[in-house]
């Protein structure tokens, strides 16, 4: 059966009221007539067997890229970095994408004899991940392998015996990277691509980089000219990862690229009316719906949570390819757009989200205030192709609870990011040069960074440069139903209903304005013309 | 100038179009609970999907074979339809010492003049296949509403068939029931006779039995009509008389056509048996003069009238309650 | 003349305690052991006194503690009842008209003793003769039955308890001088370090008054007030704190900002100087631990009686100590002196009350002056006073010469 495809909707009076995502849990709205709804295309048929597309990638590379037997031997150095914990999201369903490419490869490395092969988890910045998680990316084999023998590595962007400083592009930039990877034959690159920003030279200028290297486009300017991050041709943030990539191959160090793309399954079945239109709702989507709503708003905040993030997707694998890093990333781009790209007609005065309850930085963990902000004004605002969904000076209405509420684990220069930082100023030029250094320089988060499973210290002001673009872009952001002081720290508004939003936003862009929901997730990219 | 008008009106009318849908989507929905306690209306830029045709010979019957409604049926068979049926029809049973030395699945065949036949006959069959019978009702009559093809596919355990034609779908449904062992009834008249004349039999259990291998059981009913016609009003209580013939299996290479016809020939040969006796049937059948089960005449009222005139094993009667 | 007195009631003390504990600070006033009376001026007692009549006299943090019933009882041998309270005093002399306030502790000179070492060298605050001479026990005027206090009509002062004020001084600024004195006093003690991170908690009265010290007299990098409401937290950002933090994020912020290390919950580094304006016994352990090992602790203002933990003052080495009230001030210039090692660089000598009365002139330490009662209306006052901080107030104070029931509202900047 082929999908159908991604639509905008015009409201009427006999619309539904629509499914706005609020964290761990969800609303239906009814929004005003004559407002939009973008709909995203139905998940694409998955690969009907993917074991076998992904041995006919390494047969059959793309760009300048022999087949990955031919560029093994034996008594060479081969690394295999792999996307981290961020991807996919919800994590998916056994057996991880991950682990069917490593298996395949790492097949073809015994045959041809490699003995010294390493894996690395190329978390940049990103928290470590746990055995389980390892585990369940790569498989029980692939984990039994290397791990006991510290084969299996996770990148240590501060680890001063670790990386290599390369030299820097003809911009100026840094390049610095991990130093196994540098010295290694052949770097298989296994890519999870969700989203159209991930992947290509992404994979390693960023993945296996340092703070020295990542801070020259991970900071305000370079955000701000990516317009938007999810098209890579307008990226800023691509064109210095591209930059640094062919820097990287001109060095001599060999990328043997896999890129996979997904389908936008994403929800298993017992959650499926959240992937569907609500008009075809039958009886068992809509029982489902009213029990898990009377449920979650009786169960403790906590279970809920646990019970979110112990959801698997069922979302399958709709491509694979592999070789040369650029001719692979275009074909995957190519993927990724046909199963997401939505056309839509113009901007609005009102752009509304409903935000889930994941972002790519807290899987196991929880959506604190600025991962909220990070996930509506960087993520969802940039799903776009072309324009924004909303105009210059428009306002943003989100739905999420903002709870004041971090994990100190995974979290904790966040936390003080959100007391220290966000509490004397939310511009992101004045955080980026009045405290970045020093959080990125903070011993302490370098050793729980290093040591334990936290994210970077300079993490959270990634994710402030993220909403840069939007901050700049909005006139006004509103919060539907989130906490009021958590919301103020962010430097936006709270609203309790939708309406008292719509009500607040016309202040802003004035009487009678026109309004677009976006129907995400599932994961969709408005083509906005 | 001209054209723009009109693409004007055009788009005029649509939209007006669009907002009456959305009106009257509107409207019909302040009755019902409202969502997600009822169901969603649909926006008006929608077309509402159409509705796939799961009536009629697409009608999925499988869940009506599932051990637990095999169960309940035959609860119901046993205990509720056998009883009521004796009563009502108190069949005489003739030919069934057949089931002794073979073995199913078999094809039955009857004529068919009343909507007791499927019950009758059921009741009249031995436990061990009764229980594994499926029934052919035609698609188009049992089959087109929901209620009725859950009755149908519930109570009679019928699936959907066609009655003029062979559709491909429905006889490679049967076909596999019956190759997975189950016992198949079917009428190849396609109908209630209207009259009380016979009909002439389709291909249908023919080609079944050809595709199959299944041996055909010709059957025939006597005197349902009497209890319950086609158009009748009200049902009375009488006897009825049931009759096996000797299982038929195709010939060499013997097409549907052919083998219909023997069928045919077969139940004549019954009815002939029915209102005389098996062995004066036997004869007539061997000098090829046992009467036609369509009669003699073409058409119209003379042949309803005739139909009279056919041996009638009983008159009907009141029922008499306690049973004697 | 119209005053407020306490007496020595045990009974009226422990009712007060009772309430205070139950219903919140302040709650008590009206069964407590003050009064609202008319009673005749006390009798003069020399030559060297003089009659002041208060304009403003303040609710000192410690007032309220007494009233609450929540002081220490070994205090008691520092007072005569039944006595007066108020020694945070701008007044008129009854002589020359002129506006002054007063120092009003009371050491060896004031009450006609030939001068301990202490009071010699100009440090009245660590005099030890606080029950002797001329007039009966009592650490200050306001705690002395014989002097009166500021919470009456009329007051007997020292002559050499007495400042005179600028004209260019406003009242409410003049106000402040002895909690600011107070202030200063605690700082110049042990002034951090250039560079250094200071930490000041609690940002009442005396916090705020010890922050604006911090700013005029040293020059720390970092200065940390952790606050608990709005108004605090913007009078301390105007008073010149580099970082204004909720008590909760204290420690959070000092391990930003001396890059410490986390062990258990001690940090591994911290601040140099901690002054614990708060005084009670999580914040003395709180501040404990997150000063620097070998580092600073100041307890400003008068503790409350509880239970310490101090096993990390013990294994962190931190040098703690009270401050309380003022005398006489070793102050740097401000003159580089090239070359100079430690101790050489110039300083000069001075009072504190002159620093304070410059200070609060400078920095306009009236704005901390949230409300003005009458003494009729004392229950108001005190109630005001114990929840000065959840009603957006700082300072409230008497004007025990006026009877309109509130004289000043609440300043329109908080």
């Amino acid at each position: 059966m082929s999908s159908r495809p991604g639509f905008v909707m015009e409201v009427d009076r006999s619309t539904p009221p629509t499914l706005f995502w609020h964290g761990e849990g969800w609303k239906l709205e009814k929004l005003p007539n004559g407002s939009r709804i973008i709909y995203p295309k139905e998940p694409m048929e998955a690969l009907r067997d993917p074991d076998q597309a992904i041995q006919d990638a390494l047969d059959n590379p793309l760009g300048e890229s022999e087949p990955l037997d031919a560029l093994l031997r034996p008594g060479m150095k081969l690394t295999i970095a792999f996307d981290d914990i961020s991807l996919p999201l919800p994590p998916m369903q056994k057996p991880d994408i991950r682990q069917r490419v490593i298996e395949a490869v790492l097949t073809r490395a015994a045959n041809a004899g490699v003995d010294d092969v390493v894996l690395i988890a190329a978390l940049a910045l990103h928290r470590r991940m746990s055995e389980a998680e390892l585990r369940h990316a790569l498989g029980n084999r692939v984990y039994d392998s290397f791990a006991p023998h510290g084969l299996l590595k996770q990148h240590d962007a501060e680890d001063p015996d670790g990386l290599t400083y390369l030299g820097t592009t003809d911009k100026g930039e840094e390049v610095e990277i991990s130093k196994r990877a540098c010295e290694s034959d052949l770097i298989v690159y296994v890519n999870i691509n969700l989203v159209a920003m991930d992947g290509g030279h992404k994979s390693v200028a960023t993945g296996l980089a340092s703070y020295r290297s990542l801070r020259h486009h991970h900071n305000v300017a370079t955000m701000r000219a990516s317009k938007s991050f999810m098209d890579q041709h307008h990226s800023e943030l691509h064109s210095a990862n591209w930059r640094m990539g062919r820097y990287i191959k001109q060095q001599g160090i060999k990328i043997f690229q896999i890129e996979t793309t997904l389908n936008t399954n994403t929800f298993p079945s017992q959650f499926r009316f959240l992937q569907k239109r609500e008009w075809e709702w039958d009886i068992r989507d809509r029982a489902t719906f009213i029990a898990t709503s009377k449920v979650m708003g009786k169960t403790p905040p906590k279970i809920n949570r646990s019970v979110f993030q112990s959801i698997l997707s069922p979302h399958a694998m709709s491509s694979v390819q592999a070789g040369e890093v650029e001719a692979v990333h275009e074909r995957t781009t190519e993927h990724v757009y046909a199963q997401q790209l939505v056309p839509v007609s113009g901007q609005s005065d009102i752009l509304t989200l409903g935000l889930p309850y994941i972002s790519p930085y807290n899987v196991n963990s929880v959506l604190n205030p600025i991962l909220v902000a990070c996930l509506g004004l960087g993520y969802f605002f940039n799903l776009y192709r072309g324009k924004p969904l909303v105009r210059q000076g428009g306002v943003l209405i989100l739905s999420h609870p903002t709870t004041w509420e971090f994990n100190p684990v995974h979290h904790p220069s966040y936390i003080d990011f959100f007391d220290q930082v966000l509490s004397e100023t939310t511009d992101p030029e004045i955080i980026q040069s009045k405290y970045e250094e020093s959080f990125a320089r903070d011993p302490w988060y370098i050793h729980l960074y290093r040591t334990g499973n936290a994210y970077h210290g300079v993490h959270p002001f990634y994710m402030w440069y993220w909403c840069a673009h939007a901050l700049e872009h909005l006139g006004k952001v509103i919060i539907v139903g989130g906490d009021p002081k958590a919301v103020s720290r962010l430097g936006f508004s709270p609203a309790t209903t939708l309406m008292d939003a719509l009500e607040m936003a016309k202040d802003v862009v004035g009487p009678n304005p026109s309004l677009t929901h976006f129907h995400v997730p599932p994961l969709a990219i408005a083509d906005v013309s | 100038m001209e054209s723009s008008k009109k693409n004007f009106q055009k788009a005029v009318v649509g939209a007006t179009k669009l907002k009456l849908k959305s009106e009257y989507r509107h409207a019909k929905s302040a009755l019902r609970p409202s969502f997600p306690y009822g169901k969603p209306t649909l926006p008006g830029v929608i077309e509402p999907p159409k509705k796939q045709n799961k009536l009629g010979v697409d009608y999925n019957t499988d869940w009506a074979r599932k051990p637990a409604m095999k169960f309940a049926r035959r609860v119901v068979l046993e205990s509720l339809a056998r009883p009521v049926i004796h009563l009502i029809a108190s069949p005489t049973i003739l030919g069934d010492e057949i089931f002794q030395s073979l073995k199913g699945p078999f094809i039955f065949t009857a004529n068919h003049a009343s909507h007791l036949d499927t019950g009758l006959l059921l009741t009249c069959l031995p436990e061990n296949i009764r229980s594994r019978c499926v029934a052919a009702a035609a698609a188009d009559y049992f089959f087109d509403t929901p209620m009725k093809a859950f009755f149908a596919a519930s109570v009679l355990n019928a699936v959907p068939m066609e009655r003029l034609k062979v559709n491909r779908r429905s006889a490679l449904m049967a076909a596999e029931l019956i190759e997975e062992g189950w016992n198949l009834i079917i009428f190849p008249e396609g109908g209630r006779t209207p009259d009380g004349w016979g009909q002439p039999f389709k291909g249908g259990a023919a080609y079944l039995a050809i595709r199959t291998g299944a041996p055909i059981i010709p059957v025939h009913l006597h005197g349902t009509r009497q209890l319950l016609g086609k158009g009748a009003r009200r049902l009375v209580t009488g006897t009825t008389k049931v009759t096996f013939g000797k299982p038929i299996t195709p010939f060499e290479k013997e097409d549907a056509r052919k083998l219909a016809e023997r069928v045919q020939d077969a139940v004549a040969c019954l009815a002939d048996e029915a209102a005389t006796t098996f062995w004066e049937a036997k004869k007539r059948n061997a000098s090829k003069s046992t009467p036609l089960l369509e009669g003699h005449l073409d058409k119209g009222w003379r042949k309803s009238f005739e139909s009279y005139n056919l041996p009638s094993p009983s008159r009907p009667s009141r029922p008499s309650w306690p049973p004697k | 003349m119209k005053a407020l007195q306490i007496e020595k009631s045990l009974l009226r003390f422990g009712a007060a305690s009772l309430i205070a504990r139950t219903k919140g600070s302040g709650k008590g006033a009206s069964i407590g052991p003050l009064r609202y009376v008319d009673i005749p001026m006390p009798k003069e007692i020399n030559d060297n006194w003089i009659e002041i009549k208060p304009i403003l006299s303040g609710i000192c943090g410690s007032d309220l503690s007494m009233l609450d019933g929540k002081s220490s009882r070994e205090l008691e041998s520092f007072v005569s009842f039944p006595f007066i309270p108020g020694h945070e005093v701008v007044g008129i002399r009854a002589d020359t008209k002129k506006r002054i306030v007063i120092e009003p502790l009371l050491g060896c000179i004031s009450r006609g003793l030939s001068p301990c070492g202490s009071c010699l060298s100009g440090h009245h605050d660590r005099c030890a003769n606080l029950a002797f001479g001329d007039v009966d026990a009592g650490l200050q005027i306001g705690f002395c039955k014989d002097t009166s206090g500021g919470w009456a009509e009329s007051f007997f002062a020292h002559i050499t308890q007495i400042h005179e004020i600028p004209d260019s001084m406003d009242d409410s600024d003049a106000l402040l001088v002895e909690p600011a004195a107070c202030a200063i006093h605690a700082v110049l003690q042990d002034l951090p370090e250039p560079g250094s991170t200071v930490v000041i908690l609690g940002a009442g009265t005396l916090g705020l008054l010890t922050l604006a010290a911090v700013a005029e007299f040293g020059k720390p990098k970092h200065i940390v007030v952790a606050a608990k409401y709005n108004h605090q937290k913007q009078l301390a950002r105007e008073l010149g704190a580099t970082h204004v933090v909720d008590s909760d994020k204290v420690q959070a912020m000092v391990r930003s900002l001396t890059k410490s290390r986390l062990v258990g919950d001690t940090l591994s580094n911290g601040a140099d100087t901690t002054y614990d304006c708060v005084g009670s016994s999580a914040t003395i352990e709180s501040s404990i631990m997150i000063t620097k090992p070998r580092g600073t602790l100041v307890l400003v203002g008068m503790p409350t009686k509880g239970k310490i933990d101090l096993t990390f003052l013990w294994q962190r080495q931190i040098q703690m100590h009270g401050a309380y009230t003022y005398g006489t001030e070793q102050v740097s210039t401000g003159d580089e002196v090239p070359g100079a090692a430690n101790g050489d660089a110039s300083h000069s000598t001075s009072e504190t009350f002159k620093l304070a009365i410059d200070m609060s002139h400078k920095v306009g330490l009236g704005r901390l002056h949230s409300a003005t009662y009458s003494l009729e209306h004392y229950e108001d006052a005190l109630l005001h006073a114990g929840q000065a901080g959840s009603r957006g107030a700082i300072k409230i104070a008497f004007a025990p010469n006026k009877n309109k029931k509130i004289l000043r509202e609440e300043t329109e900047t908080l």
